[in-house]
C-alpha cells in the first residue's frame, strides 16, 4: 500500500496501539511516529508508567505538529525531552507541566521561552517557578494561565510574568497560593491590564487588602468567577466594592474571609445579581441580615455553602429558600444555630 | 445502467445511482454525460469489482456522506480518540477476506473515492493491529524485525514501561 493509505489506516489506532506499532519494524516505526499522529499529547492514564525515553521519541516526532501537550504528574520527565517539544514547537497551544518534578527551574526557564501560539499554561504547583525561571517566558497570545502554588515565585517575578511576559488577552488566572508574590500593587495593575479576565483565583493570597481588591475589581469588570478564599484581611470594603463594580460575577469563594460581615454581602447583592454559586464557610461574622440580602438580591442562586457560619439561623436559611427557587446545594454543616426543622422545610 | 470494464477486460453492469458512491466514476459520469461507452478501471480486477458493486449495492440507500469529510456523525478517526468498534456485522463480514484481498479493496476504495468503504476497509486493517504486542503484529502481518543494534536498544529503552503487551 502507499505511504498515505498505511498513514490512513494508522490513523485509526489509539496512542498505545502506535506505540506498539513503532516497535515492530523501521518501516511500521516511521509510520507511527509521523508526526501527524502527534497533535495531541496527553498522558492520562499512564503519566508514571510512561519512560522518559519514549517522550522523547514522541518528541522529536511530533515536531512542529504538536498543539497540545499534557504531562501532568511525569516525574520522570527529563530536560532534553521538554526541550524537544517546545524547541519546535510553534504551533504548541496548550502545555501542562504540574507535577514534573525532575525538572529544574534552569531546565524550566531554557524550555519556556517564546511560544507564540500557546493559550493554555499550566505550571501549578512546581516549585522551579521562580523569578528566574520565568525571565524569559514570552506568551503574547496566552489565554490561560496557571500558577496556583507556585511557592517560590517572587512578587517581581510574577509581575514581570503578567506584566511582560503575557499578552492582554488573558481571561483565566489562578495564582492561589502564591504567597509571596502576590500583593495589592500587583492586583491593581491586573486591574489595569487585564480588562477581559473572567476566571481568578487568589485564593491564599493572604498579603491582599481591600486596597488592593478595590482597584482590581475596578478594572476587571468581567469577571465571571472569583476565588477569595482564605484571603483574611478582606473586610465588607473590599468584597461590597465587587458587588458595585462586577454585575456579571457567577461564582465567588469567600471561604475563610473571617472580616466580612453581613454589611458586605448586602454591598455584594446590590450588584451582583448573576451569582450562582458563594462559598461563606468559615465566615463567622455574617448572619441572618446577609443572607436576607443575598436572597434578595441573588435569586439565581444554586450553591450555597456556610458551613461553620456559626452566626445564622433558620430565619436566614428559610428566607435564602424562598429567595433562591434554583438552590440545588445548601452546606449547613457545623452550624450550630441551624434546627432541624430547616431539613424539614427543604 | 452503467458499463464498467475491470484490468483484465471483464464487463460489470450496474445502476447509475449505486456505482455514483465512487466520486470518481460520479464525477466521470457528469462531464460526459449520457454515453454508452463502458468505462475501463485498469486499476481494478474483476474479483475486487465484484466486491465495490456488492459494497455499492448494499449502502445503495445509506445517506450521502459528504466526500470531504471521513468521519460519521458519532464517529471520530480523529487524533484524540479513533474509534474503529463501530462497524456493523454485513461490513465486518464483507471485509473477511485474505489480507491481500483487503489491501486490494483500499486501493481500490481510494482509486474509485468511495470514502465510507476506504474508511470500513482502513479501520478493518486497524482492528488487526489493536491491542497488540509488537511481535503479535510481526506474525499477523508476516513482518521480520530490521532494526540495527541502535535501535533495538532504544526501543527496548523507551519500551520498559509496557513490555506486557
Amino acid at each position: 500500500l502507499p505511504r498515505e493509505t498505511q498513514l490512513q489506516i494508522f490513523r485509526h489506532l489509539s496512542k498505545l496501539d502506535l506505540l506498539a506499532a513503532c516497535k515492530v519494524s523501521r518501516v511500521w516505526r516511521s509510520l507511527a511516529l509521523d508526526g501527524s499522529h502527534w497533535t495531541a499529547l496527553d498522558v492520562r492514564g499512564w503519566h508514571t508508567a510512561i519512560t522518559d525515553a519514549q517522550l522523547l521519541t514522541i518528541a522529536e516526532a511530533a515536531g512542529s505538529f504538536v498543539r497540545h501537550v499534557n504531562l501532568r504528574g511525569c516525574m520522570q520527565l527529563q530536560a532534553p525531552t521538554l526541550n524537544a517539544i517546545t524547541v519546535h514547537a510553534i504551533n504548541l497551544e496548550s502545555l501542562t507541566l504540574a507535577g514534573c518534578r525532575a525538572l529544574t527551574a534552569w531546565d524550566i526557564g531554557a524550555a519556556l521561552t517564546s511560544l507564540p501560539s500557546l493559550r493554555r499554561l499550566d505550571l501549578s504547583g512546581l516549585l522551579t517557578v521562580t523569578e528566574r525561571s520565568m525571565a524569559q517566558l514570552d506568551v503574547p497570545r496566552l489565554e490561560e494561565l496557571n500558577l496556583t502554588r507556585c511557592r517560590n515565585l517572587s512578587a517581581i517575578g510574577l509581575w514581570r510574568v503578567l506584566m511582560e511576559g503575557v499578552g492582554p488577552g488573558l481571561t483565566t488566572l489562578r495564582i492561589g497560593g502564591c504567597e509571596r508574590a502576590v500583593n495589592n500593587d500587583l492586583l491593581a495593575n491586573i486591574g489595569l491590564r487585564y480588562p477581559r479576565l473572567a476566571h481568578l483565583s487568589l485564593a491564599d493570597c493572604n498579603a491582599i487588602t481591600d486596597t488592593g481588591l478595590i482597584k482590581l475589581v475596578q478594572g476587571c469588570r468581567q469577571l465571571d468567577t472569583l476565588s477569595l478564599s482564605r484571603c483574611h484581611r478582606l473586610t465588607d470594603m473590599g468584597i461590597g466594592a465587587i458587588g458595585e463594580h462586577c454585575p456579571q460575577l457567577a461564582r465567588l469563594d469567600l471561604a475563610g474571609c473571617i472580616e466580612l460581615t453581613s454589611d458586605g454581602l448586602e454591598a455584594l447583592s446590590r450588584g451582583c445579581h448573576q451569582l450562582t454559586q458563594i462559598d461563606l464557610e468559615d465566615c463567622v461574622m455574617v448572619d441572618d441580615e446577609g443572607l436576607h440580602a443575598l436572597a434578595a438580591g441573588c435569586p439565581r442562586l444554586q450553591d450555597v455553602a456556610l458551613g461553620f457560619c456559626d452566626a445564622i439561623s433558620d430565619d436566614g436559611v428559610f428566607a435564602l429558600i424562598a429567595g433562591c427557587p434554583g438552590l440545588k446545594c445548601l452546606a449547613v454543616d457545623n452550624c450550630s444555630s441551624i434546627s432541624n426543622e430547616v431539613l424539614t422545610r427543604i | 445502467m452503467v458499463r464498467l470494464h475491470s484490468s483484465e477486460g471483464s464487463e460489470f453492469e450496474v445502476e447509475r445511482s449505486v456505482i455514483e458512491k465512487s466520486l470518481l466514476i460520479k464525477n466521470m459520469l457528469d462531464d460526459v454525460g449520457e454515453n454508452d461507452a463502458a468505462i475501463p478501471l485498469p486499476n481494478v480486477s474483476g474479483p475486487i469489482l465484484a466486491k465495490v458493486i456488492e459494497y455499492c449495492e448494499h449502502h445503495r440507500n445509506d445517506p450521502d456522506v459528504d466526500g470531504q469529510n471521513t468521519t460519521k456523525p458519532g464517529t471520530s478517526a480523529g487524533a484524540s480518540s479513533p474509534s474503529s468498534d463501530d462497524i456493523d456485522e454485513w461490513d465486518m463480514e464483507f471485509c473477511r477476506v485474505d489480507q491481500g484481498t483487503l489491501y486490494e479493496m483500499i486501493l481500490a476504495a481510494n482509486y474509485l473515492d468511495i470514502r465510507s468503504m476506504l474508511d470500513l476497509t482502513c479501520k478493518t486493517v486497524a482492528n488487526m493491529i489493536k491491542n497488540k504486542s509488537p511481535e503479535e503484529i510481526r506474525r499477523t502481518f508476516n513482518i521480520t524485525k530490521d532494526f540495527t543494534p541502535e535501535e533495538e536498544e532504544l526501543v527496548r529503552r523507551e519500551n520498559a514501561w509496557c513490555e506486557d503487551r
